[in-house]
């Protein structure tokens, strides 16, 4: 049964009483909680997934609200996982965002049979691009505005690469954390797209999350093989650049942004050498979406390989 | 000194067709380290047998006309084998 197929309420009863138990890419997630806006986040935001009734889960979460005085003098909200506190308590408004970012946090700790990078992914045409950058560059965005534009969101914050298998890309196609001006310039650029509550003073800024395209969400278990490595930059009026990057220069960044490259060792090594040999490079400067998706679609239409140094 | 890459931590090496820098694996520490290719191919010397630093010079400018041999030799332990070992990518092999 999806999601979508019970009514607010019902699903709310469900969460706080049972839990649900959700397929996301590879992984299985049973999340309970007592907060009806975590519930009502994940109706909203997870609408295509499927609930499923195994007894199984990688992950179970729960997110409470703090205990004491705090129940009631600036509430606040702990993100449990096997009945460990792994943050402090966030501000109870953040309730939801404190599951994204504590679900993120599970799988970038804990699937060591991947590859682990902190990057958007999207594909076309059976390729996959990877968007490595720090936060503020304009990942998400760009990202955003990629999935709403045909192509496949596999990832807005996790690229995960088999172990045994790094030329492909698995999916988690998950709700697109939004922060700060790129919150109105979605709103823009995508109207149709369903935004989620936002939510302000947050460690990163005003965030909001965005419901992943339903197609990207029911070709969740669709791999796709890895082509581009794009290093996105957001740079206010600039024209659209896309430009090759050495090799050996984005084989230190992409290191520095797995999560498990020290963990992973030699093995670690040898995913990231395969990764970056097969992959054209590149970095790519960016102010207008439009141009950005055209330049994007040109390189999934074979039209541009100006990444092949 | 007769100096030599740790035979049980062998690096390892990552570079791309003409681009100028590799990059460098180092087990022992999991540290990653973007070096020149003359640095690699020093590594690289230096991981197939130990050698003093004058072989060493031998081996990258064979012919050596005009060279003032020892003062090119601790040209090369300033600029390359100190840093080496102060990162432990090298040690000497004379222990």
């Amino acid at each position: 049964m999806k999601v979508s197929e019970y009514s607010p309420e019902e699903f709310i009863r469900q969460v706080r009483r049972d839990g649900v138990l959700l397929h996301i890419g590879p992984f299985s997630v049973r999340v309970r909680s007592s907060l009806e806006d975590v519930a009502a986040g994940i109706h909203l935001h997870y609408e295509d997934y499927v609930v499923s009734d195994q007894e199984f889960a990688d992950f179970h979460v729960t997110v409470e609200p703090s205990r004491g005085f705090r129940k009631w003098f600036h509430p606040q909200v702990n993100f449990i996982f096997d009945g460990y506190t792994p943050f402090k308590p966030l501000p109870r408004d953040q309730a939801f965002a404190m599951f994204e970012w504590g679900l993120n946090w599970c799988i970038s700790s804990f699937a060591q049979d991947y590859f682990l990078l902190h990057a958007a992914v999207v594909e076309k045409n059976g390729f996959a691009a990877v968007l490595p950058a720090p936060p503020g560059a304009g990942k998400s965005t760009l990202c955003a505005g990629l999935v709403s534009r045909g192509w496949r969101l596999l990832s807005d914050e996790l690229t995960l690469i088999p172990v045994n298998e790094p030329r492909q890309v698995i999916p988690v196609p998950r709700p697109i954390s939004l922060k700060n001006a790129s919150i109105d310039v979605m709103r823009d650029f995508a109207p149709g797209a369903v935004i989620g509550p936002i939510v302000r003073d947050t460690t990163k800024g005003t965030v909001a999350h965005m419901r992943a395209p339903a197609e990207s969400v029911l070709r969740g278990c669709e791999t796709a093989r890895l082509k581009w490595i794009v290093f996105p930059q957001y740079k206010p009026a600039s024209p659209t650049i896309l430009a090759p990057r050495p090799k050996t220069r984005s084989f230190m960044e992409i290191a520095t942004q797995s999560f498990n490259f020290s963990i992973l060792g030699e093995t670690g090594f040898g995913i990231l050498k395969q990764v970056i040999s097969d992959c054209d490079c590149c970095d790519f400067i960016y102010s207008d979406l439009d141009e950005a998706i055209a330049t994007f679609d040109s390189l999934a239409d074979g039209q541009q390989d100006i990444c092949a140094a | 000194m007769r100096w030599r890459v740790n035979p049980h931590q062998p690096l390892s090496f990552f570079q791309h067709q003409e681009e100028e820098e590799v990059v460098v694996y180092q087990p022992a520490s999991g540290d990653l380290h973007l070096v020149t290719a003359v640095s690699a191919r020093i590594l690289e010397l230096l991981q197939e047998t130990s050698l003093t630093s004058s072989e060493l010079l031998q081996q990258m400018v064979p012919n050596k006309a005009g060279l003032n041999q020892n003062e090119q030799s601790a040209d090369l332990y300033r600029s390359h084998l100190r840093p080496f070992l102060k990162l432990g990518l090298i040690e000497s092999a004379d222990k």
